[in-house]
């Protein structure tokens, strides 16, 4: 899971309001609500600031997210910081405060446990599950779930299945297997592993290799280091690497996820090393049929036109010729989280969308489109399974 | 206007998508500012100059008639054998002050197109002005065969250029493999010279075969490169680059009917028709490159 546990507490009295935990821990909600409240008003104070400053609380092992609503706070208890699980908890929290917005003003039980437990769970359990996941149902599940879709859902499909395998064996359309799996996941009956995908993207953590921490690794895996770079997807990767087997690869780089010699990029860098391949499929074309300088001065100016609504973007620039650079500053921030995925995906679907417009002026619509279907079916090797994740119908002039 | 103002600005100072897309669906619905914009820049910058050329190949052109009809044909005759290849020449050199300063754009295929235009020029005013020299010497068929073989380099640049725009057009669009299209156009131009060298050989049994043999290819050639520089106007014909891929289009055919007609006519070389001719397609070039020297500056 992405987090561990989620609280919502009522910023007047402290009073937890909202919990759900993930991580199976019988830790009291409410001493850790009265513990924020009093560190967060602590800091008010100590800074004499009218808004509430403090932002998260790091441990050694987990870092405790503090996002604040009009009479809420929410918190969040989670690996690390980053604007992606910031947003969803904003989210999370504007829901609550309309959803039970007469607890401001009266205190009454309104089953907040049971009724806002659908919004936590879409927001932080149903986006974790895709159709490749891979359902392992726990013993004993029984005793987990009362939910008698689950149950019956949990009855039918074999023990350890896919959720595509689960739907089609139940015949069902996939989109009701996704949910039945997320209530599985939320009462704890199952366990659910991501597969790693093609163009899933891994950084290497471990720069610097002792012998000892190499000696159990396979060759594959050891030249799989240094492929990882946190740019490249693992289908490239695999291909630098003259792999022919795919799947063993794949099992490889899962091997030294789990060892902690590798790790996921963030979904805001992903999003960036997504639109960047797009950007430089683009314009490479582009360059092609219009000359690079009037697509130098396509991409500027459409920079330049966004530039004051995305500031980020200055960040986005051209070396020489038309090869795309992003800045250490963007790419720091993609890194560490600090910049939302959507905000990125906004911004760079909005950019390519002034850039396709501009470029329609020069050469028409039809050899534009023409132009971004092929864009398009070249990323889609490298990212098979994210390329739909561009709008790529919004580039269409 | 007005598409900047109405955005929404969040805390992060992102752009809603909600906005975004009402955005984009004012844009689509009324005509794009940016477009606008852009024409009225190109107006004002591009067509002065391109308007500029074609005015004068017009002016020579109806001077010429005007005093070849009154009767002094012989001066205007002279006076065209020294304009054509100088046309040729200026207007290449002015193409190779644009376009030869660039060397960054070694891999843009439209910058080596117009580069290969403007050093096609040059070749062309030397097979002008070696046409007028061997006019003194030779007869129309040594002419034609004397000033054909100069101009095959000029006429190879501006082939291959064309060619090779098509052949990177392609790989941005993916429309066909490009090394099939390259032996298309390969197999095509070798089976249709022969067969018009067959055709000459029974239409006009008078030409020598070394004419035939020389004459063929390049008019094959100059056929299939106007048609591949129409297919071009015709791709993009809602966009502004399909304005100079006319000119070059206007160049290539009237280039062709030249040599058309120096192959199966009594048409000789270095008459006052023949010059205005040679002007016409110089000036033609002359506007394709300037053209194109705007797409650049549009959004500079």
């Amino acid at each position: 899971m992405e987090i561990n546990s989620i609280y919502i507490i009522r910023r007047d009295t402290g009073v937890c309001m909202y919990h759900k935990d993930f991580t199976g821990s019988a830790f009291d909600p409410q001493l850790l609500s009265s513990f924020l409240v009093a560190m967060t008003s602590f800091f008010d104070e100590a800074t004499r600031s009218v808004k509430s400053q403090a932002r998260a609380f790091e441990g050694t092992d987990y870092t405790i997210l503090v996002e604040f609503g009009e009479w809420t706070l929410g918190a969040i208890s989670s690996k690390g910081d980053s604007a992606h699980l910031r947003d969803k908890l904003k989210r999370t929290i504007n829901r609550f405060e309309e959803q039970f917005s007469v607890l401001k003003w009266v205190d009454l039980d309104l089953a907040v446990q049971t009724r806002f437990e659908q919004t936590v769970m879409n927001e932080f359990v149903r986006d974790e599950i895709i159709q490749e996941s891979l359902i392992t149902v726990k013993p004993g599940w029984e005793h987990y779930t009362k939910r008698p879709d689950v149950i019956s859902f949990l009855r039918l499909i074999p023990e350890i299945c896919s959720v595509k395998d689960a739907a089609d064996f139940l015949e069902v359309p996939v989109e009701i297997a996704l949910n039945l799996t997320a209530e599985a996941l939320w009462e704890g009956s199952i366990a659910l592993i991501n597969p790693l995908k093609p163009d899933d993207i891994y950084q290497t953590t471990t720069l610097t290799r002792s012998e000892e921490m190499l000696k159990d690794l396979s060759p594959d895996a050891i030249r799989a280091l240094s492929e990882l770079d946190g740019e490249t997807p693992l289908s490239i990767a695999a291909e630098r690497l003259k792999t022919s087997d795919l799947k063993r690869f794949l099992e490889e780089v899962a091997w030294l996820e789990r060892r902690k010699m590798i790790e996921l990029v963030s979904p805001s860098q992903a999003v960036v090393v997504r639109y960047s391949s797009a950007l430089q499929y683009l314009l490479n074309r582009l360059a092609n049929i219009i000359g690079i300088n009037a697509t130098r001065k396509v991409f500027f100016s459409a920079r330049d036109e966004l530039v004051d609504n995305y500031s980020w973007l200055s960040f986005v620039t051209l070396e020489e010729g038309v090869d795309i650079e992003m800045r250490s500053s963007l790419l720091s921030s993609t890194l560490k989280g600090s910049i939302s995925p959507d905000v990125l995906d906004d911004g760079l679907r909005v950019f390519m969308q002034f850039i396709t417009r501009r470029v329609k002026d020069l050469i028409g619509a039809g050899p534009m489109n023409k132009v971004l279907f092929s864009t398009k079916d070249e990323l889609e090797k490298r990212f098979p399974s994210t390329v739909f994740q561009i709008e790529w119908e919004s580039l269409l002039v | 206007m007005g598409v900047i103002t109405c955005l929404a600005l969040t805390n992060n100072g992102s752009i809603e998508k909600d906005n975004i897309s009402i955005i984009y669906k004012s844009r689509k619905d009324s005509s794009p500012p940016s477009s606008t914009k852009e024409f009225e820049t190109l107006s004002r910058t591009g067509l002065t100059d391109t308007i500029l050329i074609i005015a004068s190949g017009f002016a020579v052109l109806l001077i010429s008639v005007l005093l070849i009809a009154i009767g002094i044909g012989y001066p205007v005759t002279i006076i065209l054998s020294i304009i054509t290849p100088l046309a040729a020449f200026g207007i290449g050199v002015v193409g190779l002050r644009i376009y030869a300063e660039k060397s960054e754009a070694r891999n843009d295929r439209l910058n080596v197109l117009t580069l290969w235009l403007s050093m096609g020029l040059i070749m062309f005013s030397l097979a002008e002005i070696t046409g007028t020299l061997a006019k003194l010497t030779q007869t129309t068929q040594q002419m034609i065969l004397t000033m054909i073989m100069i101009q095959i380099p000029g006429i190879l640049l501006w082939g291959l250029g064309i060619v090779q725009y098509l052949s990177s057009l392609n790989a941005a669009m993916k429309i066909s493999d490009s090394g099939r299209l390259w032996s298309v156009l390969i197999g095509l131009e070798g089976v249709s010279s022969i067969g018009l060298i067959l055709v000459m050989a029974f239409l006009f049994p008078d030409t020598y075969l070394i004419e035939r043999i020389i004459l063929s290819p390049i008019i094959i050639g100059l056929l299939l490169f106007s048609v591949i520089s129409l297919g071009l106007v015709w791709i993009f014909r809602d966009g502004l680059l399909s304005r100079p891929l006319l000119f070059i289009f206007m160049s290539f055919s009237l280039l062709a009917i030249r040599t058309i007609l120096w192959a199966t006519s009594e048409f000789q070389v270095n008459t006052p028709l023949d010059s205005l001719m040679a002007i016409e397609v110089y000036v033609f070039c002359g506007a394709a490159l300037l053209l194109s020297r705007d797409l650049d500056e549009l959004y500079g």
